[in-house]
């Protein structure tokens, strides 16, 4: 357990390497510089702005000096956006809401898909069967910024006499504010998690184990929460993984939609001011969340599958 | 006759079909089986991969998978009409007074649980008033009777950490535990190894003596029969095309298929220079089975007759019948002398 | 043999054969001789080998919703990639005096009804001054009275009020309320009024179907052209994780031994790496680079493709070929090293066969199904990314119109123009649940084990 664990935190280590390598290569690589928009500098302050943060240095020296830092918990300065802001106190501010939002879209996503699922999958052939697959099936073909801009138009649009549910994210209208962002961003994977869970059912259903359950005189019910269900969770928790850092991380799309000022909507934007320590720590930081994850739903799995020995690893 | 017979009766079988109705059309995996078991007997049912032995013992438990369907014929046990059971009884029914143990023990147990956890669960499914540690005292005591030691430990264990053999005798314990007066056991050696294969069969012998239960045991493997059964129900095709005593199967049979499965097994007496022979040819499509006899194609003594209409079942010694036109031409034969 | 004879038989107790006498009658000697080679052959009614495909296909005909689906998809290719041919408008073409068009338009003589009743509505509140004067001095003077100076100001303020309710009232009639009023009516089509006159003196004049936007441009071809970029980066997508993800997956499962731990290592970073945020940095950062290749001047075959499909579709390419071929390559990799223990697998390699004849002809076509399943519903999530990243402005850029961006353009005026907003929703997710409903129902075709 603990030999597997070990490798296992290695090889992520290893993965957000890569991941900050990739991000600062890239960032590089790109033409054009966060002081560009500005008015247009000279080339003396020009000069001297690259020099201040490093710009000047060849790509492989400020790498390694930012991966120095790195180490350290310092993921730089805003160059723009937030002037002269730690990044890390930025993503200290602005990842708290995006986890709200994403833990409470993911929340109902489970709630209400894994029991769907379970439906779908006794009910397999019946009508409520095709109407569950098709429901789903339009789920998960509608991306997150369809589904809001449908809430904004009914929930904002001129018919809207009713306008309990802001569009506008505003904290201190307290849960009110939650309900919509929350209900575009978990709608597909609540969908997805339908579907999983009910091929998977069908899947465990099908196994001899449930021929012996059926066998030994167990009640439909037992057979299904007992032995069905436990089996079928189990692909359905791998897949549930890297969409909880996901989701968690925000939408970037409906944070946009509905102004959330979330760590997601943060990111885009740094993106398109060239914001480079801000791309950065913010890409670090999810990657590091969802890598992080990924391993917290690894062992879960582990546990949930006694099959599955921690001790040998690897596959 | 028939009144007394009722009550040595334990199970009756008559013109059992079932069919499977799939989008290529219907396939009749059980065409018109009759048999009747008595109490403490062990009836073999002997046939190759897809002659509808599974699913005739399926449907005694209603564990027909759809697009499987029983379609006519009727099943009696101990008087009762097992088809006419409500969804309810049957599960009351399916564990308690007949239980069935499974080909592969490999799939046969759920991975995520303790094989307590899995064997207390039989037993209270039935039992409702049982204590949980008088339940685990009884799944403990089952399993020594399987033969399994150190079961305190046992217990906890999951599937995996189970061998093959270990498994199936699990299984056996499960299928045991609410004491049933009819044990269907589906070809339960195959999947093992053949020293496994011959300690469970012992097993079960062992078993059956102590309990007095009734035994289908369903099997491709004409040696295993010998070696437990009473009688012995040849299938082919989805039908039974020879039935009667053990002893009879083995030293008379009658109808080629018998025959030809008898030489195609290895035998300990058999002179060195015998070669096992084989039967030609493959089963039948059972999606359009050909009128006539199904075997006729692959039978070294087809007549015309033979590819016209299906035989009728002839007598062909006490409790001993044989679907065949020989046998017919035999009997015809015989009476005109 | 007589019938007597035969009813003597022994009937079997327990036989259900129901007549088993009328069975034996009209038995001849003949019926009992040997049945010879010939008639045993022609007895066994050999069912059609069906082959794999056929049997898939006809799996996938009865299946109605997969059907539909597939009709949808070519409908949306023929929308996509022959529509533009028959709608006169460009995608980037200003149409003038067509902005802002909604999908409907009222007739000419309607559209002079309505300007007219405006106007007559607020004419009515207006009064001239100085003609009411006029007439308050010429009452005065016929009563005998005299028309005071203070009069006139009271008068002239009074007039001021009464003008400045009746043009309020004029701002405040609302067409549509008086549309209402009027009885007017809707017509399917939008048309600019200059281009209803063109048609009322006999032009033929192509109407704007979904409407326009606030440039004048046509939203049915820039939709069909949005429907073009996605299914083109969805189909190209899909076979780029193919192409990428067969040679990987199969080379991998085929080595084994120490060529596939390293490789397997790989795809486990790969798949660890946060996709979507990759992608996003990858589509920005690939964008100038290839913009300022494609600007670089010079020719050669590679510059031209990538100036043909514009920077950020290549770019997009890039994204999906670095990043999506895991799965594919993992799917492979497991059904090559399940193949592998296959018999055939051994004798073709006991008879010599090269690895890469095993690959070719015994191993890819015993994974196809899978394959084409999995490229199938790799489709729709390449739209989807597409869209995605269209939408959050880094993905397909201006003038080329892409079904997410025209999404975002819309959202600044979505409560007047709602329909900019829905026309390219509703495509999107339609072309998308088609591909997944299609890939559905060729996976339960492909593999009826999944289904059941």
């Amino acid at each position: 357990m603990g030999k597997y664990f070990l490798k296992r935190l290695g090889m992520a280590l290893l993965t957000i390497l890569l991941v900050a390598c990739v991000t600062f290569l890239l960032m590089n690589a790109v033409p054009g510089s966060p002081w560009l928009s500005e008015k247009t500098p000279s080339e003396t302050t020009l000069a001297a702005l690259n020099a201040k943060y490093g710009l000047d240095q060849p790509v492989p020296v400020q790498l390694m000096k930012y991966l120095q830092n790195l180490l350290h918990g310092d993921f730089g300065v805003s160059l723009k956006m937030q002037k002269n802001r730690a990044v890390s106190s930025i993503i200290i501010e602005m990842f708290p809401i995006s986890a709200k939002v994403g833990a409470l879209a993911l929340l109902w996503a489970v709630l209400v898909g894994v029991p769907l699922g379970c439906l779908a999958a006794f009910k397999r052939g019946k009508l409520t069967d095709s109407i569950l697959r098709v429901v789903c099936t339009v789920g998960i073909s509608m991306p997150s910024f369809v589904v809001a801009s449908a809430l904004l138009v009914v929930f904002a649009g001129g018919m809207a006499t009713f306008k309990f549910f802001p569009t506008i994210f505003d904290a201190s209208l307290g849960w009110r504010s939650y309900v919509l962002p929350c209900f575009s961003l978990g709608f597909y994977p609540m969908c997805y998690t339908a579907r999983q869970t009910r091929s998977a059912m069908l899947d465990s259903l099908n196994q001899e184990y449930i021929k012996t359950a059926r066998a030994k005189g167990l009640k439909n019910k037992k057979i299904i929460f007992k032995h069905a269900l436990r089996n079928a969770l189990i692909p359905v928790i791998t897949y549930l993984g890297p969409q909880v850092a996901f989701t968690l991380c925000g939408g970037f799309v409906v944070e946009s939609v509905f102004s959330i000022p979330g760590l997601g909507r943060y990111m885009v934007q740094s993106i398109q001011n060239r914001d480079y320590p801000v791309i950065m720590g913010t890409t670090i930081f999810i990657a590091s969340f969802i890598i992080l994850m990924n391993l917290v739903v690894d062992i879960l799995y582990k546990v949930a599958d006694p099959r599955i020995s921690l001790t040998k690893g690897g596959e | 006759m028939s009144e007394q017979k009722n009550n040595t009766k334990l199970l009756e079988v008559k013109d059992l079909r079932v069919s499977f109705f799939t989008p290529a059309g219907e396939v009749k995996a059980v065409g018109g089986i009759s048999y009747d078991l008595n109490y403490g007997e062990v009836m073999g049912v002997v046939g190759e991969s897809g002659s509808g032995k599974s699913q005739e013992a399926y449907s005694i438990m209603g564990l027909l998978q759809s697009p499987g369907k029983v379609i006519g014929g009727s099943i009696t046990f101990e008087g009762e009409d097992v088809l006419a059971f409500s969804p309810n009884e049957m599960t009351a029914f399916r564990g308690s007074k007949v239980s069935m143990i499974f080909q592969n023990p490999m799939t046969c147990l759920n991975p995520v649980y303790t094989i307590g956890n899995q064997l207390v669960e039989a037993l209270r499914a039935h039992d409702k008033k049982i204590s949980k540690a008088d339940a685990e005292k009884r799944a403990m005591e089952m399993m020594e009777m399987v033969g399994i030691n150190n079961v305190e430990k046992r217990m906890k264990q999951y599937p995996h950490e189970f061998s093959g053999g270990m498994r199936q005798r699990v299984m056996i314990a499960m299928g045991l535990i609410c004491h049933p007066k009819l044990l269907i056991a589906d070809e339960p050696t195959t999947a093992l190894d053949v020293t496994i294969q011959a300690q469970i069969l012992d097993l079960m012998k062992d078993l059956q003596k102590k309990t007095g239960m009734g035994i289908i045991f369903i099997t491709h493997n004409l040696g295993v029969v010998a070696d437990i059964c009473d009688k012995v129900s040849v299938m082919y095709a989805g039908k039974i095309v020879e039935q009667g005593p053990v002893d009879d199967i083995f030293y008379k049979p009658t109808h080629p298929y018998t025959k030809g499965l008898l030489r195609s097994m290895p035998r300990v007496d058999a002179q060195s220079y015998e070669r096992l022979i084989p039967i030609e040819g493959t089963p039948v499509d059972m999606l359009n089975p050909p009128e006539g006899c199904p075997f006729a194609p692959r039978c070294e003594s087809c007549m015309k007759i033979c590819l016209k209409k299906m035989p009728p079942y002839v007598e062909v010694g006490e409790n001993h019948r044989s679907a065949c036109w020989l046998c017919v031409q035999d009997q015809i034969k015989g009476e005109e002398k | 043999m007589t019938v007597a004879e035969e009813k003597k038989m022994k009937r079997c107790p327990v036989s259900l054969q129901p007549d088993i006498e009328s069975l034996l009658t009209d038995l001849t000697e003949d019926d009992f001789s040997p049945a010879s080679k010939q008639e045993k052959d022609d007895f066994i009614q050999d069912r059609q080998s069906v082959s794999y495909w056929k049997d898939a296909w006809r799996r996938l005909k009865k299946n109605i919703v997969a059907m539909v689906a597939l009709g949808v998809i070519i409908f949306l290719f023929l929308f996509a990639f022959v529509g533009p041919l028959v709608v006169p408008y460009g995608y980037e073409q200003f149409n003038s005096g067509a902005e802002n068009l909604f999908p409907y338009h009222y007739t000419l003589e309607d559209q002079k009804r309505l300007d007219e009743e405006i106007a007559a509505r607020s004419d009515s509140g207006t009064v001239d001054v100085a003609e009411l004067i006029e007439q308050a001095k010429a009452e005065a003077e016929a009563k005998g009275e005299k028309f005071t100076k203070k009069d006139e100001a009271v008068l002239r303020a009074q007039a001021k009020v009464a003008a400045k309710k009746a043009s309020d009232n004029a701002e405040e009639v609302d067409p549509e309320a008086l549309r209402k009023e009027l009885g007017i009516k809707k017509h399917i089509f939008g048309y600019s009024r200059a281009e209803l006159e063109r048609k009322a003196e006999g032009e033929k004049v192509f109407p704007h179907i979904f409407g326009t936007d606030m440039y004048g441009r046509d939203i049915l071809v820039r939709v069909m052209f949005g429907a073009r970029v996605s299914m083109s980066v969805g189909v190209f997508a899909a076979l780029l994780v193919l192409v990428i993800g067969a040679l990987y997956g199969s080379i991998s499962g085929y080595c084994g031994g120490r060529v596939d731990a390293v490789m397997q290592r790989i795809v486990e970073l790969i798949y660890a790496v946060p996709e979507m945020l990759v992608v996003l940095l990858i589509a920005t950062a690939m964008k100038p680079i290839l913009t300022e290749y494609v600007n670089s001047g010079g020719g050669g075959p590679i510059k031209s493709f990538v100036s043909v499909l514009g920077p950020n579709l290549i770019s997009l390419f890039i994204a999906f070929g670095m990043l999506y071929w895991v799965t594919m390559s993992r799917i492979i990799r497991g059904q090559v090293l399940q193949l592998k223990q296959q018999e055939y697998v051994t004798a073709a390699r006991a008879l010599g066969a090269s690895g890469g004849r095993i690959i070719r002809r015994h191993l890819l076509p015993n994974c196809i199904g899978q394959i084409v399943v999995t490229t199938c519903l790799q489709i729709p999530s390449a739209i989807f990314l597409e869209s995605f990243l269209s939408y959050l402005g880094v993905g397909v850029s201006a003038p080329l119109p892409s079904l997410g961006s025209m999404a975002t353009d819309a959202l600044s005026g979505m409560y007047t123009y709602t329909y900019r907003l829905i026309i390219p929703a509703i495509v999107l997710s339609i072309m998308i649940l088609a591909f997944n409903l299609f890939g559905d129902g060729l996976r339960d075709a492909l593999d009826p084990k999944l289904k059941k």
